[in-house]
């Protein structure tokens, strides 16, 4: 039943996207885990094609390996079988310094937990990247703070990233997740630690982005209200995609309603 | 990564680290410093040896009892002594020597209008103001007569005669030296230390009348000053003692002659082995040191694992998470070589100070040495004690780090 189900998702899906080039392919990947001899298989077969500049939200619950397809997208982890590729370019069989300069040239990472470096400013915070970067340090100035300004903390630069407020650290994420122009932003449940005042600033920026400069957001979350930004929508379950839908009613910047 | 970016890091994390950092090089810090001080004073004190062996006349033979192997087994009281009043005469009459003092010592008490003072006494003749390089502030020197007729004359150091008379003339004025009357025919200039001793505390008496007053027979070196080549000069003097002691081998020599030079070379190896040996120790806490460094560095790695975590999400490579701890701890152990260095020079300095009030003479010297070595040390010990960590910091996985609470 799920097998038919699937294929049905993925023949749709194929026509919206044979007229766009996909930025991201997964063809039948698995993912297992060797712990001490013992194998765990979390994903099962993933194929999942994603276009140039689409806002999709992958759901699922805890342990259903969404969180497994956001590493191996993401370049934090490597495919057990499979083909992954990333732009047109197979990236399955990329060695560790390989898969760092994946990270920092073409993913933007905004997290649950905002991942800022404690005790430093947010100017540093945000410069980070750069240092892995060929970005000459006379250059850096500039772009750190136009990026803090796109966020709207111009006035917080020489703070440090402790002294903010939640919705102001995962504004500095996303700051961060910009500093090296990605194509890609991988926000991995951007709102969980959020009041839903603050939510909705960094969705809208996320959806800001995504509207104005195209950026591809990848979004992972549990909310269907979150999910809901997307234009399309993934699901999955015990490491598979049980659906793959585009959204007919998109949120969107002005439909703004209180979270529960 | 750029070096800039690197000691940028390493700045904002020693700035973080606060008091653990500086506790953390504490360890260098004390072995550096211990190094300087050691090797710094070991070159001083060998200065100041060699000082007070040149700062006597130049060029002088001093003519000693025991064989020449037996030259480094000083002091020996066992050794045969061997030079006579014969040897004294013989030398005495050759056109090439200009002075020959002949040197007994025997420590004896000094009195004179009630005042006593522990003084050096020394047989000898007017030569010993040539080899010590000192000069008569009033008086006349006693004669080579008055040792010939063994009068009761005597030349008093610069301050036993200060302590004996303050500030009056001591010439022709009677001391008590070992129970017997001595008239003071001059006194000296304060002089300072000649060989290690303070010549000012020296009272000097006919070789003669030193021989009866202390029932000897034999004599403690001869003081030669030639006047011409120096191998020329040890060669002839050799052969005269020879003959007088009636060797033919000179395997078979009961006696040895010394120069300034080799004084400075014994000075040298003496010196040289002990500064070894002294920093050597001081070495220890150097590796004592490192182990802290390794210590809060690998407790530093696992505080930090979510922060590796985070750099390695934004695209830092292995090599780049393993050059920043690196250059991290060579930071903090080179940061302890610099304060170690300080507070070593600045030891030195004060136990120079302290030195100088017992003893004049010292110079402030710092071993190069020292300071290459411990600033190398230091910037080595951060790598060989750094390398472990950082290595643990740069293979952790960057999910489970990520993941890190």
């Amino acid at each position: 039943m799920r097998g038919t189900g699937r294929c049905i998702e993925t023949d749709r899906h194929r026509t919206t996207t044979n007229i766009m080039s996909n930025i991201i392919e997964l063809v039948n990947i698995t993912k297992d885990y060797v712990n001490d001899d013992v194998v765990t298989p979390v994903l099962h077969g993933v194929n999942l094609s994603i276009p140039q500049g689409q806002f999709i939200s992958i759901m699922g619950p805890s342990g259903s390996g969404k969180s497994t397809v956001m590493n191996i997208l993401g370049f934090l982890d490597v495919i057990t079988t499979g083909m992954y590729r990333f732009n047109g370019r197979d990236v399955s069989k990329l060695n560790d310094d390989q898969l760092a300069d994946m990270r920092g040239a073409n993913i933007g990472f905004v997290f649950q937990t905002f991942n800022l470096l404690p005790r430093t400013t947010v100017y540093e915070n945000v410069m980070l990247p750069l240092i892995y970067s060929n970005v000459p340090p006379s250059k850096r100035h500039q772009i750190v703070s136009e990026k803090i300004e796109l966020v709207g903390l111009g006035h917080r630069i020489n703070n440090f990233s402790n002294q903010l407020s939640g919705g102001e650290r995962q504004r500095v994420a996303i700051a961060r997740a910009l500093i090296r122009n990605p194509d890609v932003i991988l926000a991995d449940e951007p709102t969980g630690n959020l009041d839903s005042k603050s939510g909705e600033v960094v969705m809208d920026m996320l959806l800001d982005l995504n509207k104005e400069q195209g950026k591809t957001v990848i979004l992972v979350t549990h909310e269907t209200y979150t999910a809901e930004y997307g234009q399309r929508i993934v699901r999955i379950k015990d490491g598979t995609i049980v659906s793959d839908e585009m959204n007919g009613h998109r949120r969107t910047r002005d439909d703004h309603q209180p979270l529960k | 990564m750029k070096t800039s970016d690197l000691i940028e890091l390493s700045i904002q994390s020693l700035k973080r680290g606060g008091v653990r950092s500086v506790l953390s090089v504490l360890g260098i810090v004390i072995g550096i410093a211990s190094v300087i001080l050691i090797l710094s004073i070991t070159e001083a004190g060998k200065s100041f040896i060699i000082s007070q062996v040149q700062s006597a006349g130049s060029d002088l033979l001093f003519l000693e009892n025991g064989s020449p192997s037996e030259v480094q087994k000083t002091p020996d009281a066992f050794t045969k002594q061997v030079l006579t009043d014969q040897d004294y005469r013989s030398l005495k009459k050759q056109t090439w020597i200009t002075s020959i003092a002949p040197v007994n010592v025997d420590m004896d008490s000094v009195t004179a209008q009630g005042q006593v003072v522990n003084g050096t006494v020394v047989g000898t003749n007017e030569g010993i103001t040539k080899a010590f390089n000192i000069n008569i502030a009033q008086g006349v020197f006693f004669s080579e007569d008055d040792a010939v007729s063994h009068r009761r004359t005597v030349v008093l150091g610069g301050s036993v005669a200060k302590k004996l008379f303050g500030s009056d003339s001591a010439v022709g004025h009677m001391v008590d030296i070992g129970g017997q009357k001595f008239r003071v025919t001059a006194t000296m200039q304060i002089a300072g230390t000649r060989f290690l001793q303070n010549v000012d505390d020296f009272v000097y008496i006919p070789y003669t009348t030193e021989m009866d007053v202390y029932a000897k027979t034999r004599y403690m070196e001869f003081i030669i000053q030639p006047n011409i080549a120096r191998n020329e000069a040890i060669d002839r003097a050799k052969a005269i003692v020879r003959d007088n002691h009636k060797i033919s081998d000179p395997k078979d020599d009961d006696f040895r002659i010394m120069t300034q030079e080799d004084a400075v070379k014994i000075v040298d190896q003496v010196t040289g082995s002990l500064s070894i040996f002294l920093a050597a120790v001081a070495g220890i806490s150097l590796v004592v040191g490192g182990i802290g460094i390794m210590n809060i560095m690998f407790v530093t790695v696992t505080e930090r694992t979510k922060e590796i975590g985070i750099r390695k999400s934004l695209g830092a490579r292995t090599g780049s998470i393993m050059r920043q701890f690196l250059i991290e701890s060579v930071f903090l152990t080179t940061i302890g070589g610099v304060i170690g260095t300080s507070l070593g020079v600045l030891l030195t300095w004060i136990a120079i100070q302290i030195i100088l009030q017992y003893q004049t003479g010292w110079v402030f010297t710092l071993s190069t040495t020292g300071i290459a070595l411990g600033v190398g040390f230091s910037t080595a010990v951060g790598i060989i004690f750094g390398y472990a960590p950082a290595k643990r910091a740069a293979s952790v996985s960057p999910i489970e780090a990520l993941r890190y609470e």
